[in-house]
């Protein structure tokens, strides 16, 4: 279970506070308007932004004063999720191992997700030149190999067209289905992903969230 | 890594140091303090700023019109006129001089104020209408398809949209020319020199080469020193202008106006009569080679790659230095400021007292001037880490990547591609330089530099002129072989 | 054949090979030119040292001073030659020098000469030198020169050039305590201010002056290779102040033998018959040879301060003209 107990923190003169819980193994889709705190409740997710009083707990234990590697989140931003200077095989490597320095069984690793995620073809291209489709899948690939209990999505696929947002979308409930992985997903196309998510956050003001399941 | 990232500001702050020690040790004589401060050195105090205030002063006046016209739409050609812009901005001062005293001897008095003026017109003027270009092609052109539904006119839509562009711009172009000219050493030494030309720059080469006096050296470069921060301090914020070259500009061109054909024609025109009479005066002789000459052409080669490489180095270890203090911003770029000279003669005398200053020359001068060439490849540099560090820096953390792993991965490659571009830069800086090599040079160590002053000197004009061909002809070599690069890495991206 | 050329230039500029029988002389740039006395010295002294000599010419004889100084006991000298006689006192004071060891009793000098470390070899008084043909109204004294005559003139700085020292010692001695005044004076007329002899010399036979500071022996130049008597050195009735060229030996030396036989050539019948027609000074030795025209020269009285005089007053009284020469 993902926890978070009434964190609250202050932007510049705007004021958040969230309250929600997600068990584990489930779908919450984050929404709302823009300058409501999407992008902002994911930093305090990762560690990235300082909260003032409350707490983030996964099963059961309290993240505050981890580093973001040490908590529990696999993460795919708005943008800039692959080294695009960097080969595939090197992105996804980076996810094994923080010196891109495999072990044989690490390789294996890497190749079976590479299969999975059709870019075997691809391993040795430059990220800069592959298409938004492909790019998707190496980033998906990636946060796959690093197997973290819980997947936060900033938007990841807003860029896209909705072909390959669609497919996206469905590599993500894959794996939540098979691996069983928590997803939080920052959207604001909440009718396109409505059918896989399990429960809906939506922001009405910055300290103003409403939780409720899904249809 | 984050002590190797330091090693930059390190080399810095031992290089400062141990050109104090040397100044504090020096061999010299000493006078009373007050024995310094007299008629002569009010003069050259007041030339110093005199002659950089008017230096300044015409630049930016020149300069506004031709980039005001030139900024009025994008031309076809446009990245060849900024080409030789910007050459003018980094080539060889020498090559200047000489230009000037070949092209304007029979017209002005080239060696005096007029002739001093007129040299610092030549280096900074492209300059400075390259930056108020720059900033002028950042006005919207909505904003101009705006005015003109207001149906303003063309100079009034100037007087509400441009002219507030340029007047920001005003300030830190007189700012730097001003510095630039008021450090201004080879144009000084070459045009000026005698007891009436001289500023601080050149008084403290002279106290030390003539009067060997470190004592009036130090008060001449602490004074200098104050009087080019407090200017700083008093005109504003020192704002940073990249040098990088930029390869995607996706506007569309058209054929120019007339009125800019009219513009470039002149400035080219302007711009490249000196250096034609350089040419027609360096052929207008068969050209003779010594040995002399070679000994000195393959030690400016070696100085100027082994300068390069050691400030590529320095640039990239600052570049990867996440900590921006403003001190240490300051330190960077106070190399830019602080007199040349007095370091050089800080650490020659430091190197005296050690018994290595002439079997260190070629180091002590690789040393110098790599420190020299340092902030201004540093730039570039800094700003693609930089841009690299914002996009990445997260993805990186949430990767677990240690730093090494960070530089290796990330910023390495960010910097790689600019690398042989800055080192090229660095030996186009290098290779010109005049003042470090004669002052720490023994007496039978020659530079192409040290050679083209000794024939000017001796008024043997038209060989100066064949080495200051030869000069340029390494400058553009190195460039050429920039752009090569440049493409290359453009291409394989 | 070329690579291994450039490979010995590298190696030469590089490591600066010291050769046993190497001997560098350190020099001001005209002497070293292909007219000086340079290149005649150097063959005829190889022709019976089987020795290689080799001359670095240096802006003038002030900056020679000055290069010693900064070298210390580290310069590759093991001769410097030019300096002249107002330097020697500062010179000896370095202690960098070794005696000469040579009787220098057969020698014609302006005054008289005991110096241990320096050998003089040429003198020559300082003079004013102008174009018969374009100056019509020639002053006839250096106060003239000075206070009243229209002339416009170049000369050399004292700071480098013993040329400009001389001029500097020249208004010293008829001015004193007025000196100050008279350098005032004569900025007015002064076109420009060179580095060394040479620079002056090449700018006043382009017109760019009427009179250039030079010496009372150059028009002797001017007749013997030119055949012409229109450049005249302008006599002064004050008295011209006199220069006498010296070298020495330096202590730090490898080959000080050597460089002691070179002193001792330099007032030989031999190297002295190639001072007047090539530095167109006097020779020190009576019976050397001289070009025909060195008998049309003037003969001018001496003036002239001990060296010890001017190595305790040269800071002060350059001061004194570079306040007033940068007005």
């Amino acid at each position: 279970m993902l926890k978070v107990n009434s964190v609250r923190c202050q932007l510049a003169t705007h004021r958040f506070e969230w309250s929600f819980r997600v068990p584990e193994g489930a779908f919450l889709a984050v929404t709302g308007g823009s300058g409501v705190g999407k992008s902002t409740l994911l930093n305090v997710l990762l560690g990235f932004q300082p909260i003032e009083s409350g707490s983030v707990q996964w099963a059961g234990h309290d993240l505050s004063g981890l580093k973001v590697y040490e908590r529990p989140f696999g993460v795919l931003f708005q943008k800039d999720n692959l080294f695009e200077h960097l080969s595939v095989e090197k992105n996804l490597a980076l996810g094994l191992h923080p010196g891109a320095k495999l072990n044989g069984e690490q390789r294996e690793q890497l190749w079976l997700a590479a299969e999975r995620f059709q870019i075997q073809s691809i391993l040795a291209e430059k990220a800069m030149r592959l298409s938004g489709g492909q790019q998707q899948r190496v980033a998906l690939a990636r946060v796959f190999l690093q197997n973290k209990p819980v997947l936060l999505l900033d938007e990841p696929f807003s860029s896209l067209d909705p072909m390959l947002r669609q497919e996206g979308l469905e590599w993500v409930s894959e794996m939540q289905k098979q691996q069983g992985t928590t997803v939080v997903m920052v959207t604001h196309h909440l009718d396109e992903i409505e059918p896989v998510v399990d429960s809906i956050l939506e922001g009405v003001s910055s300290d103003c969230w409403k939780q409720y399941p899904a249809r | 890594m984050v002590w190797l990232s330091k090693l930059t500001t390190f080399t810095i702050l031992l290089t400062l140091a141990l050109a104090g020690v040397g100044l504090y040790l020096h061999p010299g004589y000493g006078y009373p303090w007050s024995d310094y401060f007299d008629a002569w050195f009010l003069k050259i105090v007041q030339f110093s700023i005199w002659q950089a205030f008017l230096s300044a002063l015409f630049s930016v006046i020149l300069a506004i019109p031709f980039a005001v016209v030139y900024a009025s739409k994008p031309f076809t050609g446009q990245w060849l006129l900024k080409g030789l812009l910007n050459l003018f901005f980094i080539m060889p001062v020498l090559t200047v001089i000489l230009g000037v005293v070949t092209a304007y001897s029979d017209f002005i008095d080239v060696f005096s104020l007029q002739g001093i003026l007129l040299a610092h017109l030549y280096l900074n003027v492209p300059y400075a209408v390259r930056i108020f270009w720059q900033r002028l092609s950042f006005v919207s052109q909505t904003h101009l398809n705006v005015a003109q539904t207001l149906h303003l006119s063309t100079w009034r839509s100037f007087w509400w949209i441009k002219r507030p562009v340029l007047v920001s711009a005003l300030r830190p172009v007189f700012v730097l020319v001003f510095l630039l000219c008021f450090s201004s050493f080879t144009v000084v030494l070459s045009l000026g020199g005698g007891p009436a030309n001289t500023n601080l720059e050149v008084a403290i080469f002279q106290a030390l080469k003539f009067d060997f006096d470190p004592k009036a050296g130090a008060i001449y470069a602490a004074v200098h020193g104050i009087l080019a921060m407090s200017i700083m301090l008093l005109l504003g914020r020192r704002e940073h202008f990249g040098m990088e070259i930029n390869r995607a500009q996706a506007q569309r061109a058209t054929v120019p106006t007339k009125m800019q054909f009219l513009a470039i024609a002149t400035l080219v025109v302007v711009l490249v009569y000196p250096l034609l009479t350089l040419l027609a005066h360096a052929f207008s002789a068969p050209f003779t080679g010594s040995e002399r000459l070679w000994r000195g052409i393959i030690t400016s080669l070696l100085l100027a790659l082994g300068s390069g490489l050691f400030a590529t180095l320095l640039a990239t270890l600052r570049s990867l230095d996440t900590s921006q203090h403003r001190l240490l911003r300051f330190l960077d770029f106070g190399l830019m400021v602080l007199p040349v000279m007095v370091i050089s003669t800080g650490l020659f005398l430091f190197a005296l007292k050690l018994n290595i200053a002439f079997k260190a020359t070629i180091p002590l001068i690789i040393w110098l001037n790599g420190l020299m060439a340092m902030p201004i490849v540093l730039g570039p540099l800094t700003s693609r880490v930089q841009a690299y560090r914002e996009s990445y820096s997260r993805l990186a953390d949430t990767l677990a990547m240690s730093d090494w792993s960070k530089v290796r991965y990330v910023y390495l490659p960010a910097a790689a591609h600019l690398l042989p571009w800055s080192l090229m830069l660095a030996m186009v800086l290098s290779v010109g330089d005049l003042g470090v090599a004669a002052l720490i040079g023994s007496a039978q160590f020659v530079t192409l530099p040290i050679l083209i002053y000794q024939a000017m000197g001796s008024y043997q004009m038209v060989l100066a002129s064949q080495l200051t061909l030869l000069l340029l002809l390494m400058c553009v070599i190195f460039l050429l072989i920039a752009e090569w690069f440049g493409d290359r890495t453009l291409r394989r991206h | 054949m070329t690579s291994l050329r450039f490979k010995c230039i590298l190696l030469a500029g590089f490591i600066g090979v010291a050769n046993a029988d190497d001997l560098t002389i350190y020099t001001y740039e005209s002497f070293t030119s292909e007219w000086g006395p340079g290149p005649v010295l150097e063959e005829k002294f190889e022709a019976v040292c089987e020795c290689d000599v080799r001359f670095v010419g240096l802006e003038d004889g002030v900056a020679l001073l000055n290069r010693l100084r900064l070298e210390g006991s580290q310069t590759e000298a093991d001769i410097i030659l030019g300096l002249d006689d107002g330097l020697v006192a500062e010179a000896t004071q370095l202690n960098l020098l070794a005696e000469h060891g040579l009787s220098l009793s057969g020698l014609s000098l302006p005054y008289s000469w005991k110096d241990r470390y320096f050998v003089p070899y040429d003198y020559g008084h300082f003079a004013f030198v102008y174009d018969d043909t374009r100056v019509s109204q020639v002053p006839s004294s250096l106060r003239e020169l000075v206070e009243t005559s229209d002339v416009s003139i170049i000369y050399q700085d004292p700071r480098v050039s013993t040329v400009g020292q001389g001029l500097m010692l020249w208004i010293k001695s008829v001015y004193g305590a007025n000196s100050g005044d008279a350098w005032t004076k004569l900025q007015k007329k002064t076109v420009t201010v060179t580095p060394g002899w040479s620079e002056a010399y090449a700018l006043f036979q382009e017109g760019k002056s009427d009179m250039v500071l030079s010496y009372a022996t150059s028009p002797a130049y001017h007749l013997t290779w030119e055949d012409t008597d229109k450049y005249k050195a302008a006599e002064f009735s004050e008295g011209h102040y006199v220069q006498i060229e010296v070298a020495a030996a330096l202590a730090s030396s490898e080959n000080l033998t050597l460089a002691r036989s070179f002193l001792g050539f330099l007032v030989s019948q031999e190297a002295q018959d190639v001072f007047a027609g090539t530095n167109w000074m006097w020779p020190v030795l009576p019976g050397a040879e001289k070009p025909e025209a060195f008998g049309q020269l003037i003969a001018p009285e001496t003036l002239y301060f001990r060296s010890e005089d001017v190595a305790a007053q040269r800071r002060d009284w350059i001061k004194e003209w570079r306040n007033a020469a940068s007005q």
